[in-house]
């Protein structure tokens, strides 16, 4: 097992831009988290653990885990957290850099990047747009979804035309302000 | 007292069975409201995934436009929910966060300044209209059938804190109590169903949808009830994937509450859509028919709600 | 002998304090600008004033220079005001003639730019104020030479035995219908496993029979009224409707009592009788009668048997309640703590589960006098696997923060205990951090390690009953994190013990308000020095002890008890106190009898009375008097003016802040 060496930081650890960002420095490993979690069994580094790598400085190692992609944003984990650690957005903000990198699988950057590209389209989720952009360059994916899609379809739970917001160039407008202040490309 | 209402964008869609059921539930308990203009879709479990500012900018816009009408905003979708009340408290205790948001929302030709109502449907029908009065339209008690209350994840923090219990809640048991069905001890009632997981990491989320199910069987339900669209789609549609993941087979029929509620007022299945629930309900409507005759309105008053 | 304006000959000294205020202030040029100042002498500085070498300058100058103020810039007058008046009244010069100017916690401690301006104006105001400072004649009042303990558990005992010792009266007072606390609820007691009753019941049996003590159960302390050393106490004894002075214990009225209730000593595990003693070896062994479970007192009458049965007629239906006035000189509140209800953390199954448990409820089955003989039983049936999970509302911000401090170490009692009374138990433990830091600590961690218990480092979320394996059936399950293999576990056991965090009494507010002590932000109350003065607080004459004061084991509250009983026998010993100076005087000529200072008055101090003049006026008992000024402010004529900080001392400081002439 090779030793990890922890090399001096110059720069204090920022996962989120925003004041109620660094709250994983007051976590003490009590593990409540991650029992919490209904999820962390699948996980490579478990909420705790990710925890622990943000504390150390090592937030690329948990970005390249995955962890985040399997929070499914419960909130059991902050609700109980004794030291008042928002670990669901710590979560959430690894993750985001997670598809943001080359470490993403793909299939679920596209899955998320789909979904949102209907909503800046229409402003609302547009399912049929949804179904083209995520299942085309993969169509082997479909089959998982046959039996679910046939169900949709036969009892009219696929909307073909349903209507998106009045203006979608503002909700559009809002997407890219956002980029503008979070200084993403 | 009148309404704003959020349906969601699973309303048209995936979830129209819950959007048909809620409408035709209130419009029985005589609640008015109408749907909040323009609304749009409050990022779901996704925006998280992207923008942190969107995350909470998305459902702020929803916010703001029902301040501009003032009445209280109602959601049927516990994902709506979180994502409405978490925009809500997060932007109220950081003025930083207010600032950012509110530039983003400027965009969009609004703002949004912290006065916003915000109400979940189960709060509305057990609290607003209360149970005497749901109790008093049941004209087919569920007598005899035996239900497991899927409260859901959206729990603790923010959802059931509002206006239950953050560890422990009861409203919906009561509410179903009211109904004359008989609720089951279920300890998986505020486990996660895996939300999106069960589209983008299937192994996982059947898995967790497995759980649940086995939980409800355990119990001995005849059905299991939910109160979000994406817990209706998710242990719906995957009974199948779950029962290979657990070894067994799965066929248990899973309602959204609107839909039982309006069973219970005899409302006509076909305008609680569900003829569109992917397992089929029909086996619970013989066991309400033969229900016994204890009317709910007894089992209220013996302090079941 | 009047002194005019140009006899006043004011020192100033400002201390560095090493660099606390060096370092941010400039000394040279603050005492330089110092001696500019009117009326000012001399004006020095030096590293600790407080020092020998620093108390010795001003001592001489005083003698050399004629000074008649001192002024001492240094730190707050809470930590040094005493020193230097001991220095001025040693040089023969009031002590009130002194004013300590706060140039540390209120000016180099706070700023980083600025704070010579600021020292310099701060010193300005206290010697515009000096100017007008007048000598003040202190009184000394007797002390009364008694203690009234209150909170008959160890921490109540050990201070009410050392003080008797010490050949004073002692009073304690207990609610409970008999003395022994939280501590006589134990089985065995860590580090050493002595037996808990074993080693408290000779100091009970003790406290019975000590000539200097008057032991008072069953009672409460009601009012406390006047001061240190001068304390007037009344105490309420509820009546026990059974004679103590009649009464032999020979326990045949609880033998024959039909009505049954559950047990407070046991948790409600077990059930005592109407007429009872909490245990077998109760002190006073004398039985009280719960008037809410007696059915001679609920139906007038009916039954009896108790009445019937006692041969010596001990049973009084006709007792009353009963007030007390006691005078003492000192009090010492041990009044402990209460376990904390973990009912409200739902998800660990308490009162759900019958076989989840607290320690407590633990203490009374493992206890030979406990509901079930000394047998880790639940309804009959013993487990063979154990939890024990840590941390239970405590080190958790949405219950208590703090760390309660006992209970990884009863944890591994506990541990020891199960695996001597139960063959081939399997105990886990579910932890954070071990603490065990006291002496013989740590070699009794290293022990339960050997004894084969499995410790498992993992804050659990859920206690369950839902099975998910076959091995979980029937069982209940620990759903944690074992933090250390970075795995999710489920761990199924037969029992579980939960360590609730010590809390404040219930009733913590209302004693504070009785003795007129304050709440730590914990709860608990407040202790006078965290570091330096343990036992005292700020109501001076009363003295905090034991778990009262925070969570602490057996080892620390006597340590506490024998501090506050030092404290007591101290402070009596002297003999007598000498009350502050600094207190409300009325100009009867001003005032009109209006009564404003008598409502505002917290200590009962201002007295509106004839005294055969033609209207009432308003007289301070400089005994109570604090000096807060709350009279002074409510006295709409201005008779009241406080000595020490007149209107003319007050606002000649004010001048000297603002440069604006008043």
């Amino acid at each position: 097992m090779a030793v990890q060496a922890l090399a001096p930081r110059s720069e204090p650890v920022r996962v989120m831009k925003d004041p109620l960002g660094n709250s994983f420095e007051f976590c003490y490993q009590c593990g409540l988290c991650t029992a919490s979690c209904r999820t962390a069994f699948a996980m490579k580094y478990t909420p705790r653990q990710v925890m622990n790598l943000l504390q150390l400085g090592c937030e690329d190692e948990a970005v390249a885990s995955g962890s985040g992609l399997l929070c499914t944003a419960c909130y059991s984990c902050t609700f109980r957290c004794p030291r008042g650690v928002a670990v669901t957005d710590m979560m959430a903000a690894v993750q985001r850099r997670n598809l943001a990198s080359k470490h993403a699988d793909s299939d679920i950057r596209r899955f998320y990047r789909s979904f949102m590209r209907t909503i800046e389209r229409h402003g609302r989720f547009h399912e049929v747009e949804f179904m083209t952009r995520y299942f085309l360059p993969n169509p082997l994916l479909l089959r998982a979804e046959f039996g679910v899609g046939l169900h949709l379809l036969t009892k009219g739970k696929i909307s073909l035309n349903a209507p998106g917001v009045k203006n979608p160039k503002a909700i559009a407008a809002m997407f890219r302000k956002a980029e503008e202040i979070e200084g993403r490309p | 007292m009148s309404y704003l209402y959020y349906p969601g964008c699973s309303g048209t869609g995936t979830g129209r069975e819950c959007e048909e059921s809620i409408q035709a539930v209130m419009r029985t308990l005589g609640v008015k409201w109408t749907e909040l203009e323009d609304w749009n879709c409050c990022g779901a479990a996704v925006a998280t995934g992207t923008s942190y500012l969107l995350s909470l900018a998305l459902p702020a816009r929803n916010l703001a436009l029902s301040e501009k009408v003032g009445s209280d905003l109602v959601t049927g979708c516990s994902r709506c929910y979180l994502n409405l009340i978490r925009a809500q408290h997060y932007i109220q205790h950081n003025a930083n966060l207010k600032e950012n948001v509110n530039a983003v929302l400027a965009e969009a030709g609004i703002q949004y300044s912290g006065t916003a109502q915000l109400r979940h449907l189960l709060d509305v029908i057990i609290n607003d209209v209360g149970l005497d009065t749901v109790a008093e339209k049941v004209t087919r008690p569920l007598d005899g059938l035996q239900v497991a209350a899927y409260y859901g994840c959206c729990q603790g923090m923010w959802t059931y804190a509002q206006f239950d219990s953050t560890e422990d809640p009861t409203c919906f048991d009561r509410l179903l109590a009211a109904l004359g069905a008989e609720v089951v001890y279920y300890p998986l009632k505020q486990a996660c169903c895996g939300g999106t997981l069960s589209m983008s990491k299937r192994s996982v989320g059947a898995s967790l949808i497995g759980d649940l199910l086995l939980a409800a069987i355990a119990a001995e339900a005849d059905c299991i009830v939910t109160a979000c669209p994406l817990c209706m789609f998710n242990l719906n549609s995957f009974q199948n994937e779950a029962g290979r993941a657990k070894g067994t087979k799965f066929n248990i029929p899973v309602l959204f509450v609107t839909q039982l509620i309006g069973l219970a007022f005899g409302l006509p299945p076909k305008t609680l859509g569900l003829q569109r629930n992917i397992v089929p309900p029909e086996p619970l409507y013989r066991k309400i028919a033969a229900g016994t005759a204890v009317s709910s309105a007894e089992a209220v008053a013996s302090g079941l709600k | 002998m009047a002194e005019s304006k140009n006899d006043v000959k004011i020192g100033v000294y400002v201390c560095h304090c090493g660099s606390n205020i060096a370092g941010t202030v400039d000394v040279e040029d603050l005492t330089a600008f110092a001696q500019e100042q009117g009326s000012v002498a001399v004006a020095r500085n030096y590293k600790f004033m407080c020092s020998e070498p620093g108390q010795a300058l001003i001592k001489k100058d005083i003698e050399e220079l004629g000074l008649n103020r001192v002024v001492v810039a240094s730190c707050s007058p809470r930590m040094h005001e005493p020193t230097f008046r001991r220095v001025c009244e040693d040089a023969n010069l009031n002590p009130y003639q002194l004013d300590m100017c706060n140039i540390r916690e209120q000016c180099s401690w706070v700023h980083k730019n600025g704070a010579t301006a600021k020292a310099k104006a701060l010193v300005s105001a206290a010697i515009a104020r000096a100017f007008y400072l007048e000598a003040l004649e202190t009184r000394e009042v007797p002390v009364t030479s008694a203690v009234l303990v209150v909170g008959g558990g160890i921490a109540g005992i050990q201070a009410a035995l050392k003080v008797a010792d010490g050949g004073r009266k002692v009073y304690l007072v207990e609610r409970e219908p008999s003395i022994g606390g939280h501590m006589i609820q134990l089985d065995k007691t860590f580090p050493t496993l002595d037996c808990s009753a074993c080693i408290s019941t000779p100091k009970m049996a003790a406290v019975k029979s000590h000539p200097d003590i008057e032991l008072m159960t069953y009672s409460e302390v009601v009012d406390v009224q006047g001061f240190v050393g001068n304390f007037r106490v009344t105490i309420r004894r509820k009546p026990r409707y059974v004679d103590e002075s009649l009464c032999t214990g020979c326990g045949i009225c609880q033998e024959k009592c039909p009505w049954k209730a559950e047990s407070e000593f046991d948790c409600g595990l077990g059930q005592r009788k109407a007429i009872y003693t909490p245990f077998p070896q109760a002190v006073p062994n004398v039985p009280v009668i719960d008037p809410e479970h007696c059915v001679y007192i609920l139906k007038d009458g009916k039954c009896g048997a108790c009445l019937k049965f006692c041969e010596r007629g001990a049973v009084d239906f006709s007792q009353t309640e009963k007030m007390v006035e006691i005078e003492v000189g000192a009090i010492i509140v041990a009044t402990g703590y209460d376990l904390m209800d973990p009912s409200a953390i739902t998800r660990l199954g308490y009162k759900r589960f019958p076989n989840v448990i607290t320690s407590l409820e633990f203490e009374r089955l493992c206890s030979a006098t406990g509901p079930t003989g000394g047998h880790i039983t639940v309804n009959g049936k013993e487990p063979k696997s154990v939890a024990i999970i840590h941390c239970v509302g405590s080190r958790d911000e949405k219950y208590h923060t703090y760390c309660s401090r006992v209970c990884c170490m009863y944890a591994l009692k506990f541990a020891h205990l199960i695996g001597e009374k139960i063959e081939g138990a399997q105990v886990y433990q579910f932890y954070i951090d071990m603490r065990c830091y006291g002496k013989g600590f740590e070699d009794f961690y290293q022990r339960a390690s050997s004894e084969g218990v499995t410790f498992v480092r993992g804050r659990p979320a859920q206690v369950t009953d839902f099975a998910m394996s076959p091995e979980e059936k029937g069982k209940l399950v620990v759903v944690c994190e074992n933090t250390l293999l970075g795995r999710p576990m489920r761990v199924p056991v037969d029992m579980v013990i939960l360590c609730p965090a010590m809390e404040a009494r219930a009733d913590a507010k209302e004693v504070a308000r009785l003795f007129n002590l304050s709440q730590s932000a914990d709860g608990f109350l407040l202790e006078r020095h965290a570091k330096l003065e343990p036992v005292a607080t700020a109501n001076d004459g009363v003295f905090i002890v034991g778990c009262v004061q925070g969570p602490k084991d057996i080892p620390d509250t006597v340590a506490q008890a024998l501090a506050g009983a030092a404290e007591a026998l101290s402070l009596i010993d002297r003999g007598s106190v000498k009350l502050e100076a600094a207190t409300a005087t009325v100009n009867e000529a001003l005032c009109h009898g209006c009564g404003r200072c008598e409502e505002i008055c917290e200590f009962h101090a201002p007295m509106v009375r004839l005294n055969g003049r033609l209207i009432p006026v308003s007289s301070i008992n400089e005994a109570l008097c604090k000096g807060c000024g709350a009279c002074a402010v409510a006295c709409p004529t201005g008779a009241i003016s406080i000595r020490h900080f007149t209107l003319q001392q007050i606002l000649a400081e004010v001048e000297a802040l603002s440069g604006v002439p008043v």
